[in-house]
């Protein structure tokens, strides 16, 4: 854990070392379509995101709802994210970097289950108008529900999380 | 036309939902939260899964794997050996219990190794506790002793009938007074002779994809019980409800709560 912030910590020192002229031409703001799947909790999302692009970095804030694969029982349920990509590359097409991603979504398990997870990790985009994108992050994680006793019952852990999509900017 | 697309999609996805109802499905959690599930929060048969396993709404109970150490003390593992999942050696049967105090599991949060007799079993009455008893030491390359495993079983202080998991058909006799005991087998038709020799044996546990839905029913029509395992994925938790068993014994909890509580 403590190597992991250590290199993150380093990538983003060396982030400024960057020529700011040549991004600060770069200022984009995207209203994207979204549809991601995030294998290991066998979670489809679709949603709406809004990235403004910084000459730095990157900032979106999204309204997704996902639905456990296609598989079992449809139900769906709200996710709201908000996330920092310092992109590290930044071609034409291709875009790199850490990124810091907090998702917070609340899920019906027999009761409403309240998650909230603050993800540091790395993000990658390819394309332009229809973008493919990863994500990976690992970071602290809150579940909040009330149990059969009615007694709030909250676990803190660590949670780790890959998500791979599509994205489509209007 | 983009959205239109994504329109069509999503009803379709929508439209793909049938619900049926499979409230009287019990669902127990594999060793707590599911075994060596990549996207359980915690190790299996900790008692942090464990306990979380009790607590989620909509969770009928837990199986956990019980092993014998040297001490004659109970100790919830399930593979063989310690060498993969802990910073142990050799195995739960050729260990003290003062070295497997100071283990802990391999994992992100590493979680100690947990005693049977740690489990707040009296916190929750209202769930069921199903101990698979691992009867092989694989480091001494023999069975442990059966009067020992079921002397140490009575010194902890379980609840009341507590429902016993054993493979061995030679262990039946020795459990079948004071607990509850399930034969647990992957042979379908094996299965069904021990059954059937063995009138007081509640049930059947089996690996989902070993058996099928007429099967299922030929169990339940001799009043027993029978619990599907080895269900990892929620379309592994869909198929498994579609068989209509007792229960299922399933390593993604939510997924299964979430479908039978549709």
């Amino acid at each position: 854990m403590r190597t992991i912030i250590l290199v993150f910590t380093f990538i983003y020192l060396n982030s400024f070392s960057q020529n700011l002229e040549t991004k600060a031409k770069k200022s984009l703001n995207l209203l994207s379509l979204t549809t991601s799947y995030s294998y290991l909790n066998f979670e489809l999302f679709h949603g709406i995101s809004y990235t403004h692009h910084f000459p730095l970095f990157s900032a979106s804030f999204g309204l997704q709802t996902a639905v456990k694969t296609f598989y079992t029982a449809q139900k769906f349920f709200p996710e709201t994210n908000c996330s920092f990509v310092y992109r590290l590359i930044d071609k034409n097409t291709f875009q790199f970097g850490p990124s810091l991603q907090y998702n917070m979504r609340n899920q019906k398990i027999k009761v409403w289950h309240l998650y909230n997870e603050l993800l540091l990790g790395y993000s990658l985009f390819y394309g332009k108008r229809i973008q493919f994108f990863h994500t990976a992050g690992i970071g602290p994680f809150w579940e909040i529900f009330k149990s059969d006793k009615n007694e709030r019952y909250s676990i803190r852990s660590t949670n780790f999380n890959l998500k791979i999509g599509l994205s489509y900017a209007f | 036309m983009p959205f239109r697309l994504i329109y069509f999609l999503i009803l379709l996805l929508l439209s793909c939902s049938k619900k049926e109802d499979f409230s009287e499905v019990q669902v127990i959690g594999h060793a707590g939260m599911g075994l060596e599930m990549p996207n359980s929060i915690f190790h299996d048969n900790s008692m942090e899964a464990i306990e979380l396993a009790l607590t989620i709404p909509g969770s009928n109970g837990v199986e956990i794997d019980v092993q014998m150490d040297l001490n004659g003390r109970l100790w919830l593992f399930h593979d063989e050996l310690l060498n993969e999942e802990t910073n142990g050696i050799n195995c739960i049967s050729s260990n003290t219990s003062e070295y497997l105090k100071t283990l802990r599991y391999s994992s992100l949060k590493q979680e100690k190794l947990a005693e049977l007799s740690q489990i707040p079993f009296h916190n929750f009455e209202d769930k069921r506790f199903f101990l698979d008893l691992k009867t092989w030491n694989k480091c001494a390359e023999s069975t442990v002793s059966v009067e020992d495993f079921k002397a140490a079983l009575l010194e902890i202080n379980l609840p009341n009938k507590c429902n016993v998991i054993l493979s061995d058909p030679s262990w039946i006799p020795f459990f079948i007074d004071e607990f509850n005991v399930y034969f647990a087998s992957d042979d379908f038709q094996n299965a069904k002779i021990i059954l059937s020799e063995e009138p007081m044996v509640k049930g059947l546990i089996i690996r989902s994809a070993a058996i099928n839905k007429l099967q299922t029913n030929e169990i339940k029509a001799q009043n027993k019980e029978i619990y599907l395992f080895e269900i990892r994925s929620p379309k592994g938790v869909k198929n498994a409800l579609q068989k209509r068993p007792s229960g299922i014994i399933s390593d993604d909890l939510r997924a299964a709560i979430s479908a039978v509580s549709n």
